[in-house]
């Protein structure tokens, strides 16, 4: 856990001393990166190459949508951070359950890898 | 005279330590507080040293909180210390700011005791914050407003459920999950619908309940006065819930499914439909939360606009292990806590920071036994796959 926090300190510094250059007092909180990261862990399956992956599909899904990248005529681009937020919290929700895609692709349970969830979260 | 006790009154001592310095006395020394924290400081360390480590610990270090809040009261002017420990817009500034914890910390509550963990809350919450203005404002009646908050956050948690209890999901990550499918649903809705100019400012709100003859109360009758409609409502809630969980046959019949659904199921409850129907009120409950924020408090609606409530909620059902009442104590206790950081950047802005923290470092110490046990339901998180 210890590794952990360290991590995270290291990716909200990056975030504050690579880019922004300036900090208030909430600009963590509201920014929803903290969870962010959970989500990408998570489609990661808790690998480190896949978080990799996972890290960079979710930056081009927030990269690709943002007001300053985005074509007026392909999407309204005050509307298109939303539609990501959406897109994010529905790869998520597929990726809490094996069930859907072990049934889509006709395997049977125990051929996938069981997905390593830390235990102990118990009820939150 | 036990040591308890005597660590008891050390927790009364410092208490007094830093109300003397509060109106209606406001000390302007340091000294009487000094003494008084000083004599908690002892209590705590003589019940510490005699097998009451807890209670002793716990008043000695009340003691040095009491002696630096209170140098931080006497060290600013007293118009300053009056202004802010105003007690009447206190109070009501407190139930402002519980009653939304309140409603998702109750629904936490129902959910969990049926053994769903649900930190979908702040999703839920932010639903019925926005579909709830939105209804009042399509239907010209905060009625039909509180109607549809509660339908859309009952649909979302209709999602959760069917993800967590039919999908077995890892009931943690759907839950963060509809948070992000809330915050996108209602951000784009909002948008769309409303443009960059807002909710319109005319929306009908849930009315106030202005009570009778309690202008005689003083600070009381100021702080309860005037109070939402849904703040009484709520506060109803609590006995209601604790009624229906730990007297009637149904709350028993949830909890058994929260705590041992093999059991239950063995004695024929449809353990499957028991969690579905405790998510889907938990997700109602937690709708009107929301929906106090945006049209029974507030009158307009803003992107991500419940800030962590649910989250804050979810620590309010552990602080209040899993009980309406404690939960109640919970909300109270953080509303006070936020009411009290609006008000301080008066007298000092790192003290307001500080005590916006109050919620989070309760809530460590409480998940850390310090209060005695807090365990949650046995069966919270875990999917029941029937034999």
């Amino acid at each position: 856990m210890a590794i952990c926090g360290l991590f995270a300190g290291i990716a909200a510094s990056l975030d504050v001393l690579g880019w922004q250059f300036q900090i208030a007092t909430n600009d963590i909180t509201t920014s929803q990166i903290g969870f962010l990261g959970i989500a990408v862990a998570l489609l990661g399956r808790n690998t480190a190459v896949g978080t990799v992956i996972a890290a960079l599909l979710f930056g081009a899904l927030e990269t690709g949508t943002s007001v300053r990248n985005l074509d007026q005529t392909v999407f309204d681009p005050n509307l298109a951070p939303y539609l990501t937020l959406m897109i994010e919290g529905i790869v998520v929700l597929l990726v809490s359950t094996d069930v859907i895609a072990v049934r889509l692709l006709g395997l049977h349970r125990g051929l996938l890898p069981r997905r390593r969830t830390p235990e102990g979260e118990g009820a939150l | 005279v036990t040591p308890r006790r005597i660590a008891v009154g050390g927790i009364v001592l410092a208490a007094l330590a830093w109300f003397i310095t509060l109106p209606p006395i406001v000390a302007r020394t340091l000294v009487p507080s000094v003494i008084l924290a000083v004599g908690a400081v002892a209590a705590g360390v003589y019940a510490a040293t005699r097998d009451e480590r807890r209670f002793g610990i716990t008043a000695a270090a009340l003691g040095v909180v009491a002696v630096i809040i209170s140098a931080a009261m006497t060290g600013s002017s007293p118009h300053g210390v009056r202004s802010v420990f105003a007690w009447g817009a206190l109070i009501s500034s407190m139930l402002v700011f519980a009653t939304p914890l309140l409603y998702a910390a109750l629904g936490g509550i129902v959910c969990e005791r049926s053994g769903v963990i649900n930190v979908g809350l702040e999703g839920m919450m932010l639903t019925g914050a926005f579909f709830g203005i939105y209804g009042s404002d399509v239907g010209h009646s905060w009625v039909i407003g509180c109607l549809i908050a509660a339908v859309a956050g009952g649909l979302l948690a209709l999602l959760h459920a069917w993800f967590s209890i039919h999908l077995r999901a890892n009931q943690v990550v759907s839950g963060m999950a509809i948070n992000f499918l809330a915050l996108g649903i209602t951000g784009y809705f909002f948008v769309a619908h409303y443009g960059t100019n807002g909710t319109p400012p005319n929306v009908p709100q849930i009315p106030n309940v202005t009570l009778p003859l309690v202008g005689h109360l003083g600070f009381i009758g100021v702080g309860i006065g005037s109070v939402n409609l849904l703040t009484w409502l709520g506060l109803l809630l609590v006995p209601a819930l604790a009624w229906f969980l730990f007297r009637t046959r149904w709350g028993l019949r949830t909890r058994a499914v929260g705590e041992k659904p093999r059991a239950a199921d063995t004695v024929g409850l449809p353990v499957l439909a028991i969690r579905y129907v405790a998510v889907v009120v938990s997700g109602m409950l937690a709708a009107l939360g929301g929906a106090y924020l945006s049209f029974g408090f507030g009158d307009s609606f803003s992107n991500n606009m419940t800030e962590g409530r649910g989250f804050i909620a979810l620590a309010a059902v552990i602080f209040g292990k899993w009980n309406p009442f404690g939960a109640l104590l919970a909300t109270l206790l953080f509303g006070f806590s936020t009411a009290l950081a609006y008000r301080l950047p008066a007298l000092s802005g790192t003290l307001a920071t500080l005590f916006q923290a109050l919620p989070y470092v309760l809530t460590l110490i409480a998940v850390a036994g310090w209060i005695g046990r807090s365990r949650g339901p046995a069966a919270a998180g875990i999917p029941y796959v029937k034999e």
